[in-house]
C-alpha cells in the first residue's frame, strides 16, 4: 500500500481497475487520483481499460439477446408465477389454519412440559418403589404376623418367641379369641343399657390388636351408665374405653346424629301429604278420642316412630352379623357364643314385637288407602333357611324400606326412588303404599322364622358350623 | 415480506439485471432457452424464498447463488445424459429464439469468440463484473478472494485488448493488402 501511495510510484492494471470500479478505499483512491494528474502513462493504460470495458459492454449490449419480445414474456411469466404463488398460499393457509394457531414452538414446549412433568413422575415413583424395603421393614415390625402386641407393650416383650405361633404369648397381648370374647362382653353390656339402638357408640378391633370402644353420648349421665355397664367386663391393657359426651366432643368433632335422637324429621302437616283425603275420610269413619285431623296426625307421627325403632332395631341386628360372621361365631368360646345369641334372641324379639305393633297400628288405615286399588295381598313365601347373619341383612334392608316408605309418604322426606326399566324413577304414591304394605307384611313373617331357626346356629358345635360356612359358599 | 413488497423488489431486480443474468447463463450453457429457464425459475424462487420469510440479506447474490447452483445441476446432467439436454448447438434450428435475425447469432458467434481467449474463471469474473457485481460478492460467488477477482479481472482484460490489438492489427493489414491490390487492378 504504502509503494502505492507515492506519487512516483506507477499503478498496476489491477489497482486502476479497482479504481474504475471504486473498489479502493477513500486513502488509496486519493492517493491513485493524485498519481494520475501527474503520470500520463498510467492515464493512458487507465483510458485503455476503459476503453475496453466499454468494448466489451456495448459488444454485449449488441448482442441484443434475449430479444425484447422473449424478456416482456418471461416478466409476464414471473408475474404469472408471483399469483398463482399467492394463491395457493392462501389455499394452504386456510387449509392448515390450526398449524398457524398452534405454533410450531407451542407444541412443542407442549411436548417438554408432558416429558418433563413424566419424568417428575417417573422420578416420583422410583423413588417410593426404592423405598418400599424399608417400609416393609418398619411394617413387619409393627405388625407382626402372630399375636399382635399392643404397641406399648411391644418394648416390654421384645423376646416374644415368634416362630412358634401355639407359644402362650405373655399377658397384656390379647389372642384372637381374646379379642373376640371381650369384643362379645363389651356387645352385651352396650346391648344391656340398650345402646346399641342407633347411639354412636363403637366397639373396633384395630388391626395393632388392640380393642376400642368408641362412643358419643347426648348426656354425663348416660356416660356413667355406659361406662359402669362396661367395667363389669373386666379391662385389659389393650382395651381402650373412650365414651365422650357431646359436649366433650364438641371441640374435636361434630356428634354424629344418631337415628334414634330426637325427633329429626319434619312431620308433615301441610297439604304435601300423601293421601291425606283418603286417610280423613278413614279416620272421620273411625271413633276415638280426638276429631279426624288429631288422629290423623298422631297415627303419622307413631307411623314414623315405629319405622324408627324398627330401624334401630334392624340395625343393631346388623351391627352383630357383621361382627360375628360364622366362622368367628364358630371358634368363640360357648359363653360367649351365648351372650351373642341371648343378643340377637333381643333384637329378633324387639323386632317381632314393633313389627306386630306396626302392622296393628298402621295396617288398617294402610289398607284404607289402597283399597279403592284392589291390590291383592301380599303373600310370603319363607325362603329356605339361611345363615341367621343372612337373615340379619335381610330383615335389615326389609326395616329399612319400610322406613324409607313411611317418611317418604308421611314426613315429606319425598319418596323413595325405585328402578323403572333401567331408569331411577320416584316411586309413585300408590306404588310406595303397595311396597310398604307388603314390606310390613313380610316382615313378621321373616323375623318369626329366623327366630324358630336361631338355635340351630348356635347350638350347633363349630364342626357343625364349618359345613354351614361350606354350605354358604 | 408482504406480497406488494416481494412484487416490487422482483420486478426492480429483473429490470436491472434480468439480461445480464441471461447472459451468465447462456455463456454457461450454451443455450438461450436453458439460459432463460433456469434464470427465470431462480428469481420464482427468490419470490417464493421472499414470501415464505426466508431471511435473505442481499437478494440479488441470494439469486445468483441459485443460479449458479441451477446451473451446475444442469451441466452435470448434460454431462450424465447428454442427447436429452443437448444445447443447441445450431442456432439455425432455432430461428425464433434470436428474434430470427442472423446478424445476432453473428454477433453471439463473435462475441463467444472474443470471449475463447481467456480462462473459463476469467470469463465467469468478467461477466459477473458485468452483472454488475462488486469485487466482494464475485469473490463470495466464486469463493475466491477478492484480491484474485482483481487479478483476474485486470488480466481478461489485458488479453481481450491484446486480441483486439491484434484483430486490429490484422484488420489494417487486411486493408493495406486489399490497398496493394486495389492499386495493383488500378495500375
Amino acid at each position: 500500500m504504502k509503494k502505492r501511495t507515492a506519487y512516483e510510484r506507477h499503478c498496476s492494471d489491477e489497482v486502476l481497475l479497482a479504481y474504475l470500479d471504486s473498489e479502493l478505499s477513500r486513502r488509496e483512491r486519493a492517493a491513485v487520483g493524485a498519481h494520475l494528474d501527474v503520470c500520463w502513462q498510467c492515464r493512458v493504460r487507465k483510458e485503455d481499460l476503459e476503453e475496453e470495458i466499454g468494448v466489451l459492454t456495448k459488444r454485449l449490449g449488441d448482442l441484443g439477446l434475449p430479444p425484447p419480445a422473449r424478456v416482456a414474456e418471461a416478466e409476464f411469466r414471473l408475474l404469472q408465477y408471483q399469483r398463482a404463488f399467492e394463491r395457493n398460499l392462501a389455499m394452504e393457509r386456510s387449509s392448515a389454519i390450526w398449524r398457524e394457531k398452534l405454533p410450531v414452538r407451542v407444541v412443542a414446549l407442549a411436548i417438554c412440559l408432558v416429558l418433563c412433568l413424566s419424568g417428575v413422575a417417573g422420578w416420583y415413583y422410583a423413588r417410593e418403589f426404592r423405598s418400599l424395603p424399608s417400609r416393609g421393614r418398619e411394617i413387619r415390625r409393627a405388625i407382626p404376623r402372630q399375636a399382635p402386641p399392643a404397641i406399648e407393650d411391644f418394648e416390654a416383650a421384645p423376646q416374644r418367641p415368634r416362630a412358634v405361633p401355639t407359644a402362650v404369648p405373655p399377658a397384656g397381648v390379647p389372642t384372637d379369641t381374646e379379642l373376640r370374647v371381650k369384643e362379645a362382653a363389651a356387645l352385651y353390656a352396650i346391648h344391656q343399657v340398650r345402646a346399641c339402638l342407633g347411639e354412636p357408640i363403637e366397639v373396633k378391633r384395630t388391626p395393632g390388636g388392640r380393642l376400642l370402644v368408641l362412643g358419643i353420648v347426648q348426656e354425663e349421665q348416660r356416660k356413667r351408665q355406659l361406662l359402669a355397664a362396661l367395667s363389669e367386663i373386666g379391662g385389659a391393657p389393650w382395651l381402650r374405653v373412650e365414651i365422650r359426651t357431646v359436649h366433650e366432643a364438641a371441640e374435636e368433632e361434630p356428634a354424629g346424629e344418631a337415628p334414634t335422637a330426637g325427633p329429626p324429621l319434619v312431620i308433615s302437616q301441610g297439604e304435601d301429604l300423601y293421601f291425606r283425603e283418603a286417610l280423613e275420610r278413614y279416620f272421620a269413619d273411625q271413633e276415638g278420642a280426638g276429631g279426624p285431623t288429631s288422629r290423623l296426625n298422631e297415627f303419622v307421627s307413631s307411623a314414623v316412630s315405629f319405622s324408627d325403632a324398627l330401624l334401630s332395631e334392624g340395625w343393631a341386628l346388623r351391627k352383630l352379623a357383621e361382627h360375628f360372621p360364622s366362622d368367628v361365631l364358630a371358634a368363640l368360646p360357648p359363653e360367649s357364643r351365648r351372650l351373642v345369641e341371648v343378643m340377637v334372641r333381643d333384637h329378633l324379639r324387639a323386632l317381632e314385637t314393633r313389627a306386630r305393633e306396626a302392622g296393628a297400628e298402621l295396617g288398617p288405615a294402610l289398607s284404607a288407602i289402597a283399597r279403592d286399588r284392589q291390590e291383592r295381598d301380599v303373600e310370603w313365601t319363607s325362603p329356605g333357611y339361611g345363615s341367621w347373619q343372612e337373615r340379619a341383612f335381610e330383615i335389615f334392608r326389609t326395616v329399612e324400606q319400610v322406613r324409607s316408605h313411611v317418611v317418604g309418604l308421611f314426613a315429606g322426606a319425598g319418596l323413595p326412588v325405585h328402578d323403572s326399566g333401567g331408569m331411577l324413577r320416584t316411586k309413585p304414591p300408590e306404588l310406595t303404599v303397595r311396597d310398604l304394605r307388603s314390606a310390613l307384611a313380610v316382615l313378621g313373617p321373616l323375623v318369626r322364622s329366623t327366630e324358630a331357626g336361631i338355635a340351630g346356629d348356635f347350638s350347633a358345635p363349630p364342626a357343625v358350623a364349618a359345613q354351614t360356612i361350606l354350605r354358604e359358599h | 415480506m408482504t406480497e406488494g413488497q416481494a412484487g416490487r423488489l422482483i420486478s426492480e431486480l429483473f429490470e436491472a439485471s434480468y439480461r445480464a443474468l441471461v447472459h451468465y447463463a447462456l455463456w454457461a450453457t450454451g443455450s438461450l432457452e436453458v439460459a432463460e429457464d433456469l434464470v427465470q425459475n431462480s428469481f420464482m424462487d427468490l419470490y417464493a424464498a421472499l414470501r415464505q420469510g426466508k431471511r435473505v440479506r442481499d437478494p440479488r447474490s441470494w439469486m445468483l447463488c441459485v443460479l449458479r447452483r441451477a446451473i451446475l445441476k444442469h451441466q452435470r446432467a448434460q454431462r450424465r445424459h447428454p442427447e436429452t439436454v443437448a444445447p443447441p448447438t445450431d442456432f439455425d434450428a432455432f430461428p425464433d429464439i434470436t428474434g430470427g435475425t442472423g446478424e445476432t447469432l453473428a454477433e453471439l458467434d463473435a462475441f463467444r469468440s472474443l470471449l475463447s481467449a481467456l480462462t473459463p474463471r476469467e470469463q465467469e469474473v468478467l461477466l459477473l463484473r458485468l452483472q454488475p457485481l462488486r469485487y466482494q460478492e464475485i469473490a463470495r460467488q466464486l469463493g475466491i478472494s477478492p484480491n484474485s477477482v482483481k487479478t483476474l479481472l485486470a488480466r481478461a482484460l489485458r488479453k481481450l485488448r491484446a486480441a483486439r490489438r491484434a484483430g486490429g492489427l490484422l484488420r489494417v493489414a487486411a486493408s493495406y493488402e486489399e490497398e496493394d491490390g486495389l492499386r495493383k487492378t488500378l495500375q
